[in-house]
């Protein structure tokens, strides 16, 4: 048992979606405090306690983008672990915000079972802000090394946020092809998500 | 009345006139079979005169299906003297088919008895087959518009609609995990209801994306395609009307430009962007004039329009190929933006510069090539 219960700054300009995620948060025993803007959660941001939590940012709002307000908190150092949340297949958003420092994304709308995952990796970082470079680990650089020309040119095409059809274009291939490497290219890697394989991506360096 | 000697149809009045006329003329005799049989005709059809004197029209030159509707109006132009219209299909010597649109007429003796019809054509097939042509091209260009706004309108909405889902999935996944806590354990078949529930809903977002993707990215094939032939048609569309403008156009389409591996709706598309943004830009000038040119230069192929209009306001220059850019109460401003888009998908580059005199040129090239790069539509 932590001193400090878990809490969680949600910023989502949508009323809706910060009604169903903050009940979803409560189910899962985190207490959530809600930001309509980036802005908002700045100006307010000295009244915060700041330890034991972490951030659900949606990178797609208007006013502040989410990748600015990564960029601020950086530079201030506040370290909040932050969860990225973009709209369906925005891969390109998701790996910036991983490279400006996210320890995760998620893709709207999710499961309990992915914003759990992610919200329990955040709290259990110790560092929870690190600008995510080249920093692979023995196994992963094999992995990594163990991968064919083709899937590491596939790897590259997810990285970039190509779906299976617009890699498959840039490649000549047919896509049916490239579901096939894709499907290898994470076995090989060992991710279990398209996120986390972008944070090993960007671990490695790929695409830089 | 008239005086019915002067029709002469062997004299040299009438040789002059049914030789050296374009327009195919044949008269028939009461009967049906061929008297004369002019120049004109023995070039479209392929027959010599002397082939197609004495027989009759229906045996060799009207195509089957047709037949007994000529033969219908030939008897009915017989018995009223008036001038008769129709359009029927000939088949030639090389058993090719042309369109052709006649008007008949009776020619009568000193008796007022009919001694011949005077059936004098126009071949339709090509003046049809260009018209279709552009109706074509016209629809096309139409869709292809409706699919970029379908495009902005299906990103908009897939943005709007996932955050309902996402508050709906969010909603259902509290209840779930509430109910899961509660059960301790215990298999709970409603929690598996309400996990179904949320995996539809991921179905529903993913669906809706999948849409947006694909107005959005409207598959582009490119082919080699002739460029001034491209941008000849897309005048043709964008200009109509300009005459009553009092638009003086030039077109300056340069020699061998060759062809270029286009996608030929798109760069159209972008032609007649241009083009209408110059008519728009001139409303108010006292010269106009809108100069449509090509160009090939390393490897590159240019195609310009430059105007005599307003030049671009100076508050727009550096914003005016994003979306809803515009100084117009009508505009919507996205025809440039989509006309980059579709250049920058093209490997190609758009510009445009005020001149001096007044007005603006814009210039879009792409890079010029034949047989290569298609894409792999699946
Ligand atoms: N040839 C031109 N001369 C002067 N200004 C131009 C010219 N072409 C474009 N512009 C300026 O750029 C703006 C944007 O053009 P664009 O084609 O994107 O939108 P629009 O013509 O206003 O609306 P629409 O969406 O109907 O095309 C125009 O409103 C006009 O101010
Ligand atoms: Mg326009």
């Amino acid at each position: 048992m932590t001193t400090h219960k878990s809490t969680v700054f949600l910023i989502d300009d949508d009323v809706a979606v910060q009604h169903g995620v903050t009940a979803l948060l409560t189910a899962a025993d985190h207490s959530v405090a809600v930001f309509n803007s980036a802005e908002d959660f700045l100006s307010k941001l000295t009244t915060l306690d700041t330890v034991n939590t972490a951030m659900l940012l949606d990178v797609c709002m208007p006013g502040i983008q989410g990748l600015e307000l990564q960029e601020q908190l950086y530079n201030d150092g506040v370290e909040i672990p932050v969860i990225v949340m973009t709209g369906h297949g925005d891969v390109p958003m998701a790996v910036r915000a991983m490279q400006n420092g996210a320890v995760d994304f998620l893709e709207k709308p999710f499961t309990v079972e992915e914003v759990v995952t992610a919200l329990d990796r955040a709290f259990g970082l110790s560092r929870p802000i690190v600008k995510l470079t080249r920093s692979a680990s023995p196994e992963l650089t094999e992995n990594y090394e163990s991968l064919s020309p083709r899937e590491n040119e596939v790897l590259r095409g997810i990285v970039d946020g190509g779906t299976s059809k617009e890699i498959a274009r840039t490649l000549d291939v047919s896509p049916r092809t490239i579901e096939v490497h894709r499907h290898n290219v994470m076995s090989k890697m060992n991710a279990k998500s398209i996120a986390e394989l972008v944070r090993m991506a960007v671990a490695l360096g790929v695409g830089d | 009345m008239h005086d019915l000697d002067l029709i002469d149809l062997s004299g040299p009045l009438a040789d002059a006139i049914l030789e050296t006329t374009e327009s195919p003329i044949v008269i028939l005799s009461p009967d049906g079979s061929i008297a004369r049989f002019n120049k004109a005709s023995e070039t479209l059809t392929g027959y010599s005169a002397a082939e197609a004197i004495g027989r009759k029209v229906w045996d060799f030159l009207i195509v089957d299906e047709e037949i007994d509707a000529v033969r219908g109006v030939f008897e009915q132009t017989f018995a009223a003297d008036i001038p008769t219209h129709f359009t029927n299909y000939w088949k030639t010597k090389d058993a090719r088919r042309r369109h052709l649109k006649w008007s008949n007429k009776t020619l009568l003796n000193k008796n007022g008895d009919v001694t011949n019809i005077l059936a004098t054509g126009i071949d339709i097939t090509d003046i049809e087959s260009t018209e279709r042509r552009l109706s074509e091209v016209q629809f096309e260009l139409l869709h292809m518009s409706r699919l970029s706004t379908l495009g902005e309108i299906a990103t908009s909405i897939a943005h709007e609609l996932n955050q309902p889902l996402t508050a709906a999935a969010s909603l259902i996944g509290a209840v779930s995990l509430t109910l899961k806590k509660k059960s301790n354990g215990e298999l709970c078949p409603q929690i598996e209801l309400l996990d179904d529930a949320v995996d539809e809903i991921r179905r529903a977002s993913e669906i809706m994306h999948q849409m947006r993707d694909f107005v959005r990215k409207h598959k582009t094939t490119r082919t080699p395609h002739d460029v001034n032939k491209i941008v000849e048609e897309a005048s043709a569309i964008a200009l109509i009307g300009a005459d009553a403008q009092k638009i003086k156009v030039t077109t300056n389409l340069g020699n061998n430009i060759g062809e270029a591996p286009l996608d030929r709706i798109q760069i159209q598309q972008v032609v007649i962007n241009l083009i209408r943004n110059a008519i728009d830009a001139m409303k108010e000038s006292p010269e106009r004039r809108l100069t449509i040119s090509t160009q090939r230069n390393d490897g590159m192929i240019a195609i310009k329009v430059e105007d005599t209009g307003s030049g671009i306001p100076e508050e727009l220059k550096t914003r005016l190929f994003e979306p809803f850019v515009t100084s117009k109460d009508d505009g919507l401003g996205v025809g440039l933006s989509i006309s980059k888009s579709i250049i920058d998908a093209h490997q190609g580059e758009i510009s445009a510069t005020n001149l001096n005199s007044g007005g603006c040129i814009f210039t879009c090239k792409v890079p010029a090539g034949g047989h290569d790069q298609l894409d792999d539509n699946s």
